[in-house]
């Protein structure tokens, strides 16, 4: 890992959303607003102004009531969403574990899953080939990875999902909440596999509502309120500040 | 993201393998359509003005002469008036080079050989070569007996370059005739220096971008190639999920593919062969290119319409590039039509249409209708995003535009006044050119070629701008 280089640098990100009074899903309605001269909506601003740089191999955890803007601001660093103001560089590869098995397709196998996955969190072909056995066993699947997914029970897709999603050694993890799937075993197992990989020199980027959590793994903490940082520090002075205030 | 330094792509190899690959396909379509576009047929028509000159009797002498209009030519046309009688006696057609009086051929026929109102081609299938801007003759005598002789259609409108002599003496008039041959085309020149040109200009954007990624500067073309072989396995992956997915429940499985388009044949053919059969040539074939390149179409435009809102819970969770999902999309009806070539092979089998070297043009329409596709799913599944509603208002549009194509009626029945629409519409140019390189055989006229090209550019282009422009919101609306 590189010294002090900012992996993640964010400049003065907001985030706007229009409320419903805004969003036409079809011509008629649009039409119809037109027409009457109603084509204003509300704007919801999910982040304001938020401005933070991340060294390579902090551990960061983000806390914040309900609404507060900690999943947009995880989606805004993955990419996935486009801040209305404001610019994002980040320095290397993010893997988002936002929500398991989204693409999954249920008419394919277990098999053809893993690498229709893979390639959408962005894996090469050869790397999942390399890891692919890795992946099957630490599923535990056996014989039904070659079984289509709509044969499989809740608990075995949510363990394959999280197979594939933690196979790599991202440079950037983007957690939302620790994910603990499948039965009792399963989810110490895959805990564990989480710690280790969030304990791995991995710039780890953490949002849980677990103040437990957060004061057990992160360093640094940033507390989110009404889209503004309300706080960013040290872990311990900002877990004790919002605990307060919550109490 | 600066991920560009990460991966280090082989530009030199890519840009050589661009160069070569582009100077070979140009040499393959000169070979192909050369010979065809390097001459270019000609007619000089006049019309039958319904005089006749003098008859052809006691020796009289006929001169028509003419400044050749063409490098080439096949036939010289006149038209004899035997006045309804039986004429006799010996007339002599020579044709000449009247500067240097070299005769190209002569002939005697008997008078009464002749019809009414019979059309005589003089050179009788030879041709006269590089004769462009010589001064030619076609000489008339006749021995016939007056009252027992052929006569010579003419008109009284003096032409320039033309001229009607009748026993030496100049008369007003040309006559009824008409010329075919052929002229040489700049074809070649152009072709070469369109070449030469546009090799030139590629091989300068390569130097330019080798540099560019030497220097570690950004450029479009290499973030292009980037995010080819970055998301290449990506694509790969969700054309095999879509192919996958479409048989995998189903008994006969990709023979599908084969059949769905011959069915729909045998069902056209049935219906409409009555129809249109007798004023269309090899109407099977004619009606299954119409298929095939419609149902493609209409597949990847219905699939492709939901791209993006399908694969709403993908694109709220991970990054992608959104273009993915459409290109994807595209990429897996064109498995399809590559299937449903087979049957239209067979079916040119059975019916022994003859098979050309110019079949290897139909990658061309193929390529730019895909291009077209993508164009138009780029749009619709970018404003399917919007509006709901767009997916009922395409199927009942696409139905529309089924009927405003001719796959199985001909085109001849195609009233006047609509035909400018028709010419703006790019499948009926795709289907045309694919029809004219199948039936015919040959390459269609270079204009055909500039349709289909900017039918296809065109829409493709606003099809990007449109999805470049909205996709940034996509993830707030779907």
């Amino acid at each position: 890992m590189k010294g002090n280089a900012m992996i993640i640098e964010t400049n003065g990100i907001s985030m706007m959303y229009k409320l419903n009074a805004g969003r036409f899903n079809s011509l008629k309605e649009y039409s119809l607003a037109l027409i009457q001269g109603k084509l204003h909506y509300d704007e919801f601003w999910a982040l304001r102004d938020v401005s933070l740089q991340v060294q390579c191999g902090e551990i960061v955890g983000v806390i914040g009531n309900n609404g507060a803007g900690k999943s947009t601001l995880l989606k805004v660093l993955s990419g996935i969403l486009k801040p209305t103001k404001g610019n994002v560089a980040v320095n290397g590869n993010i893997v988002p574990m936002l929500e398991l098995g989204s693409g999954f397709d249920h008419e394919l196998t277990g098999r053809e899953n893993i690498f229709l996955n893979g390639a959408i969190l962005g894996y090469s072909k050869e790397f999942l080939l390399s890891k692919y056995d890795e992946i099957v066993d630490f599923s535990e699947l056996g014989i039904f990875i070659d079984q289509p997914l709509r044969n499989y029970s809740s608990g075995m897709l949510m363990r394959l999902a999280f197979s594939v999603a933690t196979i790599v050694d991202p440079e950037i993890l983007i957690v939302d909440e620790i994910l603990a799937v499948g039965d009792d075993r399963f989810q110490r197992k895959s805990k564990n596999k989480m710690l280790s990989m969030m304990g791995g020199g991995t710039t780890v980027f953490f949002v849980s509502h677990s103040l437990d959590q957060i004061r057990e793994l992160c360093g640094r903490a940033i507390w989110l309120e009404k889209g503004e940082i309300k706080m960013d520090g040290d872990m311990l002075e900002v877990c004790d500040a919002y605990a307060c205030a919550s109490s | 993201m600066k991920m560009e330094q990460m991966i280090k792509i082989p530009l030199v190899k890519y840009c050589l393998i661009g160069i070569t690959g582009y100077m070979v396909t140009l040499s393959l379509f000169w070979l192909l359509v050369g010979s065809q576009f390097r001459w270019s047929s000609e007619t000089v028509v006049f019309p039958n003005g319904h005089a006749v000159i003098g008859e052809l009797a006691d020796g009289t002498e006929i001169v028509q002469s003419f400044i050749s209009p063409m490098d080439e030519i096949e036939r010289i046309e006149v038209y004899f008036a035997t006045c309804a009688r039986i004429n006799s006696g010996l007339l002599t057609i020579s044709v000449q080079d009247l500067d240097t009086g070299f005769e190209y051929l002569r002939m005697e026929l008997d008078a009464d050989a002749f019809l009414e109102d019979t059309r005589y081609d003089v050179l009788q299938g030879q041709t006269l070569r590089d004769v462009s801007h010589r001064r030619l003759g076609v000489v008339f005598r006749a021995d016939s007996a007056p009252e027992r002789a052929l006569m010579l259609y003419q008109d009284n409108t003096a032409r320039d370059g033309y001229t009607l002599a009748i026993n030496g003496r100049e008369s007003v008039g040309t006559l009824t005739m008409e010329i075919g041959g052929s002229s040489r085309t700049s074809f070649n020149r152009s072709f070469m220096i369109f070449a030469i040109a546009s090799s030139l200009i590629l091989a300068a954007y390569c130097v330019n971008l080798i540099a560019r990624q030497r220097k570690g500067k950004k450029s479009y073309g290499l973030s292009f190639l980037y995010n080819i072989s970055k998301y290449r396995f990506l694509l790969n992956q969700l054309v095999k999920r879509d192919f996958k997915v479409k048989y995998k429940r189903s008994v006969l499985g990709v023979l599908w593919s084969l059949l769905n388009p011959l069915m729909t044949m045998l069902i056209q053919y049935i219906v409409f062969s009555t129809l249109f059969k007798s004023s269309i040539n090899n109407f099977p074939v004619y009606l299954l290119i119409g298929i095939i390149f419609f149902s493609y179409f209409t597949e990847t435009s219905s699939l492709g319409i939901g791209a993006i809102v399908d694969n709403a819970s993908l694109i709220t969770k991970v990054y992608v590039p959104k273009y993915i999902f459409p290109v994807s999309r595209v990429f897996s009806s064109c498995i399809n039509l590559m299937l449903s070539l087979i049957p239209l092979v067979a079916v040119i089998g059975i019916t022994g249409t003859a098979i050309t070297p110019q079949y290897l043009l139909l990658i061309l329409p193929l390529v730019l209708m895909t291009m077209f596709c993508l164009g138009m799913v780029m749009l619709l599944s970018s404003i399917m995003v919007y509006f709901r509603d767009t997916r009922f208002l395409w199927n009942v549009l696409s139905l529309l535009w089924m009927y405003a194509t001719p796959i199985f009626y001909p085109e001849s029945i195609i009233p006047e006044a609509i035909l400018p629409f028709y010419r703006l519409n790019p499948m009926y140019r795709f289907i045309q050119f694919a029809r004219i390189v199948v039936l015919e055989g040959v390459s269609p006229r270079p204009r055909v070629y500039l349709a289909c090209f900017l039918s296809a550019v065109i829409p493709l282009i606003i099809g990007i701008l449109v999805f470049k422009k909205l996709q940034g919101k996509f993830v707030l609306y779907i």
